[in-house]
């Protein structure tokens, strides 16, 4: 990761000599609140998502982001686009455990969901310092170990393809009026960031019943099974926490959590609680042995669609994952030594759950699912010319 | 729960210690004491009722609303004590929270343990409304909550939690 980190410093050195001229007028909270509005479909009882100083949301800029996220133009080869890891019909996973780059590289870890990515206060499954998305987008571009986009090398190309194309031009034009040129990495980035801004989920079956005053939007079994989601014998919802059942979030006028990672004891290597490499969790970012395993609570918001899941893809269904929960992790079960998940969250004290109550808890993470995110971001994807 | 509380009475206890208006202006690190009315039986029952002892410090808000008939804060805190005395008392309970936000609109604790009692009561619809007008007041608070109405339940040491979320 200190590879990525320099690569993540080095583009963004880039695009700061890149885009001195923002052709910004504006750049009060109020202002960015307002223009955000006008460009979100913000659903009832959800907050306002951050907006960076440097990158208003507007329509034109949403519009560019939104065809270049499904153009495989974007890509060294031109074999893969974002939507290749992140496609809609998935909430915007891949169904892999491991996603898959240009050239069929295999990533160490598996895509993460989309879904609501404006209001993380981290971003990846493991990095505590990854908070802008105008940061996070600059690793499947440029990451080379292994490479996800593989633009590195090959920026002149990708731009040369995106130019040549007239039509294209004329949405940098409308999205960046100010600049010259109009078609930067800089601009493919920030239009990106604008785009997956606007992905945001809160129409499930739960949201209604929550935010949308419609007692019957759950059913029984959904209902019991948000009793046992929300228990205090449970606690799922310590981890996957707040109206975005996720980590640590933020959003206009909130205050800026203090990111939270955990280990939920899926690996003991070395019997004392050892991830595999690379796959280490916030460990490759501290080097500290008690972050060990450590990673990020994803929102469970369109979880039915986003299989397999953890870090690495390694349960299959949420059914499996829900027994590895209720055993409190598959690396403490037979412990070959005296403390074999030291780093191991303290609230993975496994449970037990009947299987009327398994069926129950599935049905409510079911109910979590938004068919009308998921029917837009398809429409999105369709009218890609 | 508890620890929320002791949150929000903190809260509550330095308002009315130091007053708003000196707090508003900024004009002074140290403001002068609160010397209004009914503050000082207000803020035995919040010591009290920190230490868990309800009874008590239920007749030293009832003691403070003497003084001051129209401190929200003490007849959201006298709910809260009320409350957590036994179900006998929710219905008490229940017209002080309604008065404390008859008297502040804007209390938001006072929604969020007013949610919380409806929830206690099996009326969910009326927990969710207050849920509803907390989203506005307080995100994370009306987070806590919806994991109060969602369960059924009184969830532990929310505070933490609502500050993480």
């Amino acid at each position: 990761m200190v590879i990525t980190n320099r690569l993540v410093a080095a583009a963004a050195m880039m695009l700061l000599v890149a885009g001195c001229d923002l052709g910004l007028r504006d750049n009060t909270a109020a202002n960015l609140e307002r223009q955000g509005k006008e460009v979100w479909q913000v659903p009832d009882g959800f907050p306002i998502p951050v907006v960076p100083a440097d990158n208003p949301m507007t329509w034109e800029k949403v519009e560019l982001g939104r065809q270049l996220f499904f153009d495989p133009r974007l890509s060294g080869d031109g074999s893969v686009s974002c939507a290749s890891c992140h496609q809609p019909e998935l909430a915007f996973t891949d169904g892999r455990s491991q996603a898959k780059g240009i050239q069929n590289h295999i990533h160490p870890r598996s895509a993460m969901s989309l879904t609501n990515v404006a209001y993380n206060a981290t971003l990846g499954w493991d990095n505590p310092t990854l908070t802008r998305l105008e940061d996070q987008i600059l690793i499947p571009l440029y990451n080379t170990q292994p490479p996800e986009m593989g633009v590195t090398g090959r920026e002149e190309e990708i731009l040369n393809r995106l130019k040549k194309d007239r039509r294209l031009r004329e949405v940098f034009r409308s999205a960046f009026p100010q600049d010259k040129p109009q078609v930067t990495i800089r601009n493919v980035i920030y239009a990106l960031a604008s785009f997956e801004r606007t992905l945001i989920s809160g129409n499930s079956p739960y949201d209604r019943w929550a935010y949308g005053a419609d007692p019957s939007a759950l059913n029984k079994d959904q209902r019991f099974g948000a009793r046992l989601f929300f228990s205090k014998r449970l606690s799922c919802f310590r981890c996957h926490a707040g109206f975005n059942l996720s980590g640590p979030i933020k959003y206009a006028g909130s205050k800026l959590p203090e990111a939270r990672f955990h280990n939920t004891a899926l690996y003991s290597e070395d019997g004392t609680g050892a991830y595999p490499e690379p796959n280490t969790g916030l460990h490759r970012h501290t080097g500290r042995d008690g972050d060990m395993g450590k990673f990020r609570a994803p929102t469970l918001r369109n979880i039915a669609l986003t299989a397999p899941y953890m870090h690495d893809g390694s349960i299959a269904t949420l059914e499996e994952v829900l027994d590895h929960y209720a055993a409190g992790g598959r690396s403490c079960a037979n412990p070959q030594t005296a403390d074999p998940c030291p780093n191991t969250d303290p609230l993975m004290a496994g449970f037990e759950l009947t299987p009327e109550q398994k069926r129950q808890l599935i049905a409510f993470l079911q109910a979590l699912t938004d068919q009308t995110f998921i029917h837009q971001a398809l429409e999105q994807a369709r009218r890609v010319p | 729960m508890k620890k929320i509380l002791t949150v929000l009475f903190t809260t509550s206890v330095v308002l009315l210690f130091f007053g708003g208006e000196a707090f508003a202006a900024g004009s002074s690190s140290k403001p002068a004491q609160d010397t209004r009315p009914g503050v000082s039986q207000y803020n035995s029952g919040v010591k009290l009722m920190q230490k868990g002892n309800y009874e008590k410090a239920a007749k030293k808000f009832e003691a403070a609303l003497k003084k001051n008939p129209g401190m929200a804060e003490a007849h959201n805190n006298l709910g809260y004590s009320l409350r957590k005395q036994g179900s006998g008392n929710y219905k008490r309970a229940l017209s002080h929270y309604n008065r404390a936000i008859e008297l502040k609109s804007n209390l938001a604790e006072a929604y969020m343990y007013r949610g919380v009692l409806h929830a206690l009561m099996g009326n969910e619809n009326l927990a969710l409304e207050d849920h509803s007008k907390l989203t506005r007041l307080d995100r994370r608070l009306a987070d806590a909550l919806q994991a109060a109405i969602a369960s059924g339940e009184e969830p532990d040491g929310l505070d933490g939690l609502a500050k993480a979320w």
